[in-house]
């Protein structure tokens, strides 16, 4: 007979909670032990657009960002966390100005049927980019409401062609001190190893939840937001999703990810939302979203398990973290 | 010249929290618009920035409180008479970072017993923090005449203060930056100066520990050679030890 072991962490459909109303419940928490009311009102809001190249796209019929407060542009674009130009978040916005995103070429290389590489150009004007509004969670806890612009990262892995080989796929940030200053003069109490590298599993890499992003709030993107061309992978934490990406190589084994190779306790390969496993330093259980007041709840695959938790069904999240 | 020194740290303290109050509730939006165009920009995330300003304010005048010695010592020069103005600012600079921490704490759980202990006591990090706290609470209260003649002893207990506040604060960056590096340096030599040759390398190690997650060469140059001038100094004061008798 087959059993089905359901995981520690299993919620079915029918078991959470609708989100409007977790939303309201939480918000008449607030209100009433704030005592000011002001307080629990979302901060003030910036005013700001990008002032990037506008890209030609279609938006999601699914990912519309309805019931989520999108993150104003000037926040999104002034907290980065980009250590190829400096450990502080507000820096990168300053000092991001030596990357020059043109020309830029990808190379799509490894266990593929055919090699490819593609100008960032093309990327521009001949992909299906599609506007998608995403959560974003920082293993910091702070997260934000992001509306990306880029492409399914299967598309170019398709176009590629997977072989009985592929099971990992490897991403490497550009290695040029010129554009990067950090790269090569890191502080004097280090830095992490360059080039940043991150890696995903095959099946995470193909779902359609995965972004090549090329752009954000309708433009490309922002050099300090990881120009010209960055992963998005909306149900881990931030740091999986590289940024200014160079090469994507498809392998058979586990790659390097810099964060794991620096502290394996502290950052998993998978490095999965995950509310129930906590840093070693600090809880995942709440987060900041950026521009609010109050810290809110973290969600399971920060809210997309219903797209990725079968992936996962048969690991224990406590153990891989 | 006594009243205006003491006047020049009460500017230099209550500048960092004048700036903080300024950008808070500006960000959140209890101060108008039309006021703001003169100083400062915003942040993303209010309640970090005065957590962070609080705290580094606090380290900035722990510091100086305990340079008041070495400056006796070495340079002759004595400002114990302001020694208590500033470690009793380090102590509110702590309070704020503290109670703030606190507040939002109890606000986010929902009060939640279970959820603040899990916070507040089973995570290091912040648990270490705690017992700094406490330490300057209680160094707070016993500074006023009659108690400190009491508890003046207990006052090397600041010693456990720089450990504690040092890993603290290592342990609240993902990597150190240069600034920061040099903070925990300083609190080494300050420990150093004063003998306390095994504080210094707790400190030293918890540090080496930060750095060597860097793969690099030379930092462990820097660390070997923090190790051997702790061991240098110890040589050097067994032999002064000896001499004496």
């Amino acid at each position: 007979m087959h059993v089905l072991n359901k995981p520690s962490w299993f919620i079915s459909e029918n078991e959470a909670t609708d989100e409007t109303i977790y939303k309201s419940r939480r918000d008449l928490m607030k209100l009433g032990m704030a005592g000011a009311a002001t307080l629990a009102l979302p901060i003030q809001s910036f005013s700001g657009t990008s002032p990037y190249k506008a890209l030609k796209h279609t938006k999601s019929g699914i990912y519309t960002g309805n019931g989520l407060d999108i993150t104003d542009y000037d926040n999104a674009s002034t907290y980065n966390n980009f250590y190829e130009f400096s450990l502080d978040k507000k820096e990168p916005a300053k000092l991001a100005h030596t990357l020059k995103p043109e020309p830029w070429t990808i190379e799509i290389t490894g266990e593929v049927q055919k090699s490819l590489t593609i100008d960032i150009n093309t990327v521009f004007n001949s992909f299906p980019l599609e506007e998608r509004v995403y959560r974003f969670r920082c293993v910091e806890a702070w997260s934000m409401v992001v509306p990306w612009v880029g492409f399914e990262l299967s598309y170019l892995l398709k176009k590629a062609g997977l072989t009985s080989k592929s099971k990992y796929v490897s991403f490497v940030t550009k290695y040029d001190p010129s554009m990067f200053p950090k790269q090569k003069s890191s502080s004097l109490f280090g830095n992490i190893p360059f080039p940043y590298r991150e890696g995903l599993r095959i099946d995470e890499a193909m779902n359609s939840l995965t972004l090549i992003t090329v752009g954000m709030y309708g433009k490309r993107l922002p050099n300090q937001n990881g120009a010209p061309l960055r992963l998005i992978v909306p149900w881990k934490y931030g740091f999986k999703s590289i940024k200014s990406i160079v090469r994507i190589e498809v392998t058979e084994h586990e790659p390097i990810s810099t964060w794991h190779r620096m502290n394996k306790r502290e950052y998993g390969f998978y490095a999965n939302v995950n509310p129930k496993v906590s840093h070693p330093r600090w809880s995942q259980k709440r987060e900041r979203v950026l521009g609010k007041f109050f810290k809110q709840e973290t969600l399971l695959f920060n809210g997309y398990q219903k797209e990725v938790a079968s992936m996962y069904k048969d690991m224990d999240l406590k153990k891989f973290i | 010249m006594t009243k205006s020194i003491k006047l020049l740290i009460w500017i230099t303290a209550l500048t960092p929290l004048t700036y903080g109050s300024y950008v808070f509730f500006w960000t959140i939006g209890l101060i108008p618009e039309s006021f703001t165009d003169i100083v400062g920009e915003k942040v993303a995330d209010p309640v970090k920035f005065v957590l962070d300003l609080a705290a580094i304010t606090a380290v900035q005048f722990l510091m100086a409180s305990l340079f008041v010695t070495p400056l006796r010592k070495f340079l002759k020069i004595n400002l114990v008479k302001y020694r208590r103005l500033l470690g009793l600012w380090a102590f509110t600079y702590a309070f704020i970072h503290f109670s703030l921490f606190l507040m939002q704490l109890f606000l986010d759980t929902g009060f939640d017993p279970e959820s603040i202990y899990e916070e507040l006591i089973k995570k290091p990090f912040i648990f270490i923090g705690l017992i700094a706290f406490l330490i300057l609470l209680f160094m707070a209260l016993t500074s006023f005449k009659k108690l400190y003649a009491k508890f003046v002893k207990w006052h090397k207990l600041v010693y456990i203060v720089i450990v504690l506040v040092s890993i603290h604060f290592m342990m609240s960056q993902k990597i150190l930056s240069t600034t920061e590096g040099i903070y925990i340096l300083v609190f080494i030599v300050l420990l150093l100066v004063r003998m306390q040759i095994f504080l210094a390398a707790l400190i030293t190690v918890s540090l080496h520990y930060k750095v060597v997650m860097t793969n690099e060469w030379w930092h462990l140059l820097i660390y070997s050679f923090i190790l051997i001038s702790v061991m240098v100094v110890r040589v050097w004061r067994n032999h002064n030890i000896n001499m004496k008798t």
